[in-house]
């Protein structure tokens, strides 16, 4: 791979692009650069003997969106610097749309992108501001004032064209950074915590808008966010990162309902998590006298230790004894005491002490306080081998 | 008594706070310390305003005549109204000529780092450490070699050279408010270097780059030990006039003189301070 002759190299990338050049028809039989806008060849970083970003290799397919996630400090950031241009990699390239633009600078690009804290020039007015880009490629005026009208009509700012950014709410202030950013079109649109300065509710919305938008124009968007609702509810695939690495790269579902390693299954949602021996091809051994039916224990030897994730939500309370509805899968029961009730709304959240002294999650669609187990009481619950998802440890 | 608390020491006479007897005779103590220090910086300023409507051939307060034949004389004068004009051509290209230096120096020093920043630092604020006289004596010396001792030319470039540090501090306080976020983001739209600059960089300086400017423009009008070592006859300031006046005639002229400078610091200083909210609001 190509990080590897840079690293041997030991020069900075500036130098060595003519030599990932060269190799550019062998990598590409392992990072297809047709179908990707944007791919990471061998990309790291570090600030001294401080590593940001492992060597990374990635891409990021034609009109997806997709979601840099994970905690502050983690890399998603430097990826995103890394493709704007903000920050130069320390070893690898960085292809746009089959072109290596490792040595180009970001003006050249051809990128948008979003900020946290807005950007928006605080001398200009709404309408200016959204003109901006356009001014600086020569767009004649009339067309000017067209495509400036669509887009505020896009992010629901019609009218707004005289205000100027300090007498607008912040919601309304990141709807004209989206604004300004859709207006020139660019192939790959680049979102830095948009939401991360507003409220709940607002982000809440502001998040179906983004969405919407993405769906209607089809461009690549590449999201930083370190709210995993909002990574899930909007991103084609999110990418949790953790300690400068990839941690996984998939689908919503995927991430959720099958992470590889207990860092994704504990950042992700929340879960059970279970120190188990594998027993069978479709069992495991929790502290050594409770066997778990799982989902599948392949790719895991027989012995070895292992985790195994339960979302909270998958696991039922058990009414009462007679009414067992068998649908024919596998299911694993446990009796534990209710130790701790919250209800948070639609959901509520008890926490049981099994008879060995593990704590298990379970979550139920919320009922009224009167109607609901209350604390102490014993309570049966099960859940069915396909939710018993076995990971590596 | 209530307009003094609020101008002396705005924190404390917050409304609705019960403030006990004791803390009441705290506060009229330190209220009337703050005037009495005000009263004594100011009143040496302000007196001579009265006394320049004062009467020819005399210097007294309270003037025993009033009347405007100080200011018929400074005006009818050549040896005033050369001065003078002399003074704002010196100021104004002292001012034109330390925007054009400082402004883009103060951006490149708070926005880049290169090996040898704190040097030029240092550099750049000497003319603030060394005493004018030193540096006067400096320039006499430098100038004299150059043969622009008692040019024009020779006065504006040695009052650049004391003027922009004080202005450079002022715009590089502004170009630290600025938010470098707003420059990458013009950046990746595909704006040059250029645009950054003028479009983005230099509307959001504006308030202080004025507030510079009106600074640089008062110290050179106002400067006198180095305008004293580098003017020629032709080529007198106001300060210089107005000093050697003293010294050799002791004009009554020279208190019409000083209210009017008196008026226009006043003024600058005034426009100066309307000017500070907007700086702080455009920051934000």
């Amino acid at each position: 791979m190509s990080h590897v002759l840079i690293e041997n190299d030991g020069r900075p990338s500036a130098h060595t692009n003519s030599m990932v050049n060269g190799n550019v028809d062998t990598i590409s039989t392992s990072i297809d650069a047709g179908a990707n806008v944007i791919v990471f060849r061998g990309i790291s970083k570090s600030y001294g003997s401080s590593v940001a970003l492992h060597t990374t290799d990635f891409a990021v397919r034609k009109g997806e969106f997709l979601s840099l996630l994970g905690p502050s400090g983690s890399g998603k950031s430097t990826i995103l610097n890394i493709i704007a241009g903000a920050v130069a990699p320390s070893t690898g390239s960085i292809l746009l749309e089959g072109k290596d633009v490792s040595t180009v600078p970001p003006r050249e690009r051809g990128l948008g992108m979003v900020f946290q804290n807005y950007a928006l020039l605080p001398h200009l007015n709404v309408f200016d501001n959204v003109a901006f880009p356009l001014r600086i490629r020569g767009v004649g005026k009339s067309e000017i004032q067209q495509r400036v009208r669509n887009a505020l009509e896009r992010v629901g700012l019609t009218g707004y064209e005289d205000r100027k950014p300090r007498e607008m709410s912040g919601g309304q202030q990141q709807r004209v950074g989206i604004a300004r950013c859709i207006v020139y079109s660019p192939s790959v649109i680049l979102m830095d915590e948009p939401l991360g300065a507003l409220d709940k509710k607002l982000r809440d919305q502001l998040q179906g808008e983004i969405k919407r938008l993405h769906r209607d124009l089809g461009t690549t968007l590449v999201y930083v966010t370190h709210d995993q609702e909002e990574a899930l509810n909007l991103s084609d695939r999110v990418c949790l990162m953790n300690g400068g690495r990839i941690a996984q790269l998939g689908t919503p579902d995927e991430l959720y309902f099958e992470p590889t390693s207990e860092f994704v299954a504990d950042f992700v949602g929340e879960s059970n998590l279970f120190e188990a021996v594998v027993q069978s091809i479709d069992t495991v051994l929790i502290d050594g006298n409770w066997t778990l039916k799982v989902r599948s224990t392949t790719g895991h030897a027989m012995g070895s230790r292992v985790k195994v994730l339960v979302r909270p939500e998958k696991i039922s309370v058990v009414e009462s004894e007679g009414s067992v509805i068998e649908t024919g899968d596998a299911v694993n029961e446990c009796t534990g005491v209710i130790s701790q009730i919250s209800f948070v709304g639609g959901m509520t959240r008890f926490e049981l002490t099994t008879a060995a002294g593990a704590t298990l999650l379970v979550k139920t669609i919320s009922a009224r306080a009167a109607e609901r187990s209350p604390m102490g009481r014993p309570l049966t619950v099960r859940w069915s081998a396909r939710d018993s998802a076995v990971l590596k440890k | 008594m209530t307009t003094s608390i609020d101008v002396a020491m705005p924190a404390a006479a917050t409304p609705g706070v019960v403030i006990d007897k004791q803390e009441r005779r705290y506060v009229r103590l330190r209220n009337f310390i703050a005037f009495a220090v005000y009263a004594f910086i100011l009143v040496p300023t302000l007196i001579v305003i009265p006394i320049s409507f004062g009467g020819n051939g005399e210097l007294t307060f309270p003037p025993r005549v009033w009347s405007l034949e100080l200011y018929e004389q400074l005006f009818s004068s050549s040896s005033w109204v050369g001065p003078i004009l002399q003074s704002i051509k010196v100021a104004g290209c002292t001012m034109v000529v330390s925007i054009l230096i400082g402004v883009p120096a103060s951006y490149g020093l708070v926005r880049f780092d290169f090996p040898g920043k704190r040097l030029v630092m240092l550099l750049l604020m000497s003319p603030i450490l060394v005493p004018v006289i030193v540096i006067s004596l400096g320039l006499y010396l430098y100038l004299s070699r150059l043969h622009l001792v008692g040019t024009t030319a020779g006065l504006v470039a040695s009052h650049v050279a004391y003027v922009t540090p004080f202005m450079m501090m002022t715009v590089m306080a502004g170009v630290k408010k600025l938010d470098p976020a707003l420059e990458f983001a013009t950046t990746i739209m595909g704006a040059n270097r250029r645009t950054v600059f003028f479009k983005v960089i230099l509307p959001q300086l504006r308030p202080s780059i004025f507030a510079g400017a009106l600074f640089a423009f008062l110290v050179s009008f106002d400067e006198v030990v180095i305008a004293w070592f580098l003017t020629s006859p032709t080529t007198t300031t106001l300060p210089v006039k107005m000093y050697s006046s003293i010294q050799w005639d002791i004009s009554p002229v020279i208190a019409a003189v000083s209210a009017l400078l008196t008026v226009l610091s006043l003024v600058f200083c005034c426009i100066s301070v309307f000017l500070q909210p907007a700086a702080a609001e455009s920051s934000n």
